[in-house]
């Protein structure tokens, strides 16, 4: 229980955090959401639609960022200005090497609402490529969130011993050609 | 006005010469009242310029009877006052002071139109005194540690003429109060209050009279914080000083939390520790304003004054307040 | 008009009224009838039967009765906070102008105007208000650091 005073209170309360998501090996559509929720300010007890008590958000190494399935190369990502001939379409992957931050940029985008506080919120989203973040931001920072989903190990990763010991579901008949 | 004046005339005169002796408002006349426009818009104009007029006491109003309304007064507050002594309380010096003048004003023999007034200057420092001891034991009752200039600084709030006035024109002691000027200057309203406290604790007994400060003052409390009533400008000062008193351990401020550091709307919580234990923990927009929010927030916790402490009990009686009203009698 | 453009205020009393004790808000009241028009019929009823039932009943109200020449008798409330209320009685019975006033004396003499919220508390959290390190495990280390 605190007994504070009320300017420290209201202080206290209306005070914008900020959030750092490591987007190494996730899906930008889950970072996405977990940015969205906090850049409105979802996620307190004091929301209001009306009021401005969204928090700021840091996610760094959006280069490593992963998609499921063939997203890669299926997913488009399509543009117009208005003037004629100006339809550009490009795939994740072109878009990913043009920009390292554009695809988690465009995905906030798409899930704040659509009204007029949209870019205000944008602003407070930050993007790093890499796991480098300048002095001024990293002093900032108040929690990091926990990854959405656990980054699997790759065989090298693994130590001869770990392999050994690894079950066997079955065990391959003689003849059996390991491919 | 004389412009008015001369413009009235204008309009009236021409009309009906021989009625104006009579006025403006009495001429009979079955026409229309071409006067009355720039009669209207004159006298409206003036009101502009003199603002509205000064208030009037409620007692030059019809249906006011003073002696009904006073005993009505003491009823009302559940209260048994003997009327003389309440009647006493509500006439202050000042009011006696000018009516002796008005009567001298008017040529009036001094001696066969002597007021038989007392004024309530003895009544109001009585009370005064038995008002300041009584909250004083109160205080020291509720707050058991709360030293002594934090229990003066709550009683000089609650008995201060702020919270006195308002709960004295919310009483309707306004309206009863004799005074020389009106509205009731906020001194001479604050001693007739003291006064009427004073009255009742003679009629009534010291016990009544402190349920009477409870229900009415004690009550000016909830929701109050301790420092909005009692200045303190270095709590981290007064905080050494009273965990040395009781022979803890220093408190040692470090920076716990913070939010935004490098922004221009930063956030810091500061806890202080004394011998490893967290003793209270205080966000300020600097870390030295959460220090010295801390601190407050440590001498809340030591006094008693925090905000989820169990509120007042308002419905005990006599036995409880025997104590402290005898207590307070013996001192004041 | 919306409901946002009308006037609205918090629930509330006058001084902390019935945290110690009960005090009735309604100091005065005036009766304001003609002693012969038949619009004041039922406060002159009011005034044989009821008034001095209710004055006894209500000793901290005084109660002044005015007869004077008027067509619309009227009844005069004024409270302790200062507000004054008045209400027309043209053609009610003496039982309704009993039922009247007896609203009138339990009320206590604020605005009726829209009320924002139907609750009010003067200490709002009794575990402390929210902030964003409620509940919140606390870190050890700088945040970010490590991944440099």
């Amino acid at each position: 229980m605190s007994s504070f005073s009320r300017s420290a209170q209201q202080w206290a309360t209306f005070a914008r955090s900020w959030f750092l998501i490591d987007g190494r090996m996730q899906p930008p559509g889950k970072i996405a959401s977990m940015c969205s929720v906090r850049l409105q300010g979802k996620h307190k007890p004091i929301y209001h639609p009306l009021s401005d008590i969204g928090d700021h958000v840091v996610v760094m190494n959006t280069r490593h960022i992963a998609f499921s399935g063939n997203k890669w190369e299926q997913k488009v990502y399509s543009s117009h200005t208005g003037y004629p001939g100006s339809f550009k379409q490009l795939t994740a992957a072109q878009m990913h090497k043009k920009d390292p931050t554009v695809i988690i940029k465009l995905a906030v985008y798409g899930m704040l609402p659509k009204n007029l506080t949209r870019r205000t919120m944008m602003q407070r989203l930050h993007l790093f490529p890499d796991d480098v973040l300048p002095e001024d931001i990293l002093k900032n920072l108040t929690e990091e969130l926990p990854q959405p989903r656990e980054i699997p190990r790759k065989l090298s990763e693994y130590t001869q011993e770990e392999r050994d010991t690894f079950p066997m579901l079955w065990t391959p008949p003689e003849d059996y050609r390991m491919k | 006005m004389a412009a008015c004046r001369a413009l009235v005339s204008r309009a009236v005169l021409p009309l009906h010469y021989h009625h104006v002796s009579r006025g403006v408002m009495l001429t009979h006349v079955r026409e229309k009242k071409r006067w009355m426009k720039a009669y209207t818009f004159i006298m409206e104009r003036k009101r502009k310029m003199e603002g509205p007029p000064p208030p009037k006491p409620r007692s030059q109003f019809p249906n006011f009877d003073y002696h009904a309304e006073v005993e009505a007064f003491s009823a009302r507050l559940q209260e048994s006052f003997s009327l003389d002594l309440l009647k006493t309380a509500f006439v202050s010096s000042c009011y006696l002071r000018s009516e002796e003048e008005r009567r001298r004003a008017l040529g009036l023999d001094s001696e066969m139109t002597a007021l038989n007034l007392k004024d309530n200057g003895e009544l109001s420092v009585y009370g005064q005194q038995f008002t300041k001891g009584f909250l004083g034991d109160w205080c020291r009752g509720s707050f058991h540690s709360l030293p002594e200039e934090g229990v003066a600084a709550v009683v000089g709030h609650l008995t201060g003429s702020e919270v006195m006035c308002h709960v004295a024109r919310k009483l309707a002691v306004e309206e009863l109060t004799m005074s020389a000027e009106f509205p009731v200057p906020d001194d001479t309203l604050q001693g007739t209050f003291f006064a009427v406290i004073g009255a009742l604790e003679q009629s009534s007994g010291p016990v009544s009279a402190g349920l009477f400060i409870r229900d009415f003052l004690v009550t000016q409390l909830i929701g109050k914080d301790l420092f909005d009533m009692w200045r303190v400008v270095d709590p981290m000062g007064l905080l050494v000083k009273e965990l040395t008193r009781k022979s803890l351990a220093l408190p040692e401020p470090r920076l716990i939390r913070s939010a935004g550091a490098s922004t221009v709307l930063p956030l810091y919580f500061v806890g202080l520790y004394s011998d490893r234990k967290l003793l209270a923990q205080g966000p300020g927009e600097t870390v030295l304003a959460a220090e010295e929010e801390a601190a407050r927030v440590a001498l809340r916790k030591l006094y008693g004054f925090t905000e989820d402490r169990r509120p007042w009990d308002f419905t005990a009686h006599t036995g409880q307040l025997q104590k402290p009203s005898t207590q307070a009698l013996a001192s004041g | 008009m919306t409901a946002r453009g009308t006037p609205s205020r918090f629930l509330q009393s006058v001084l902390h009224n019935g945290v110690g004790r009960y005090v009735c808000q309604l100091k005065r009241i005036s009766l304001v009838f003609s002693k012969k028009g038949q619009g004041s019929l039922g406060v002159r009823d009011f005034i044989e039967e009821g008034v001095v039932d209710f004055a006894k009943n209500n000793p901290g109200t005084v109660i002044y009765i005015s007869p004077q020449s008027c067509r619309i008798p009227k009844i005069v409330a004024e409270y302790l906070n200062g507000n004054v209320k008045e209400e027309m009685v043209t053609n009610k019975t003496s039982q309704q102008i009993a039922e009247l006033i007896t609203k009138m004396s339990d009320q206590s003499g604020l605005d009726i105007i829209r009320i924002r919220k139907p609750f009010h508390t003067d200490s709002p959290s009794i575990q402390g208000q929210w902030h964003p390190f409620t509940n919140r495990p606390p870190s050890i280390e700088p945040v970010g650091q490590q991944k440099k």
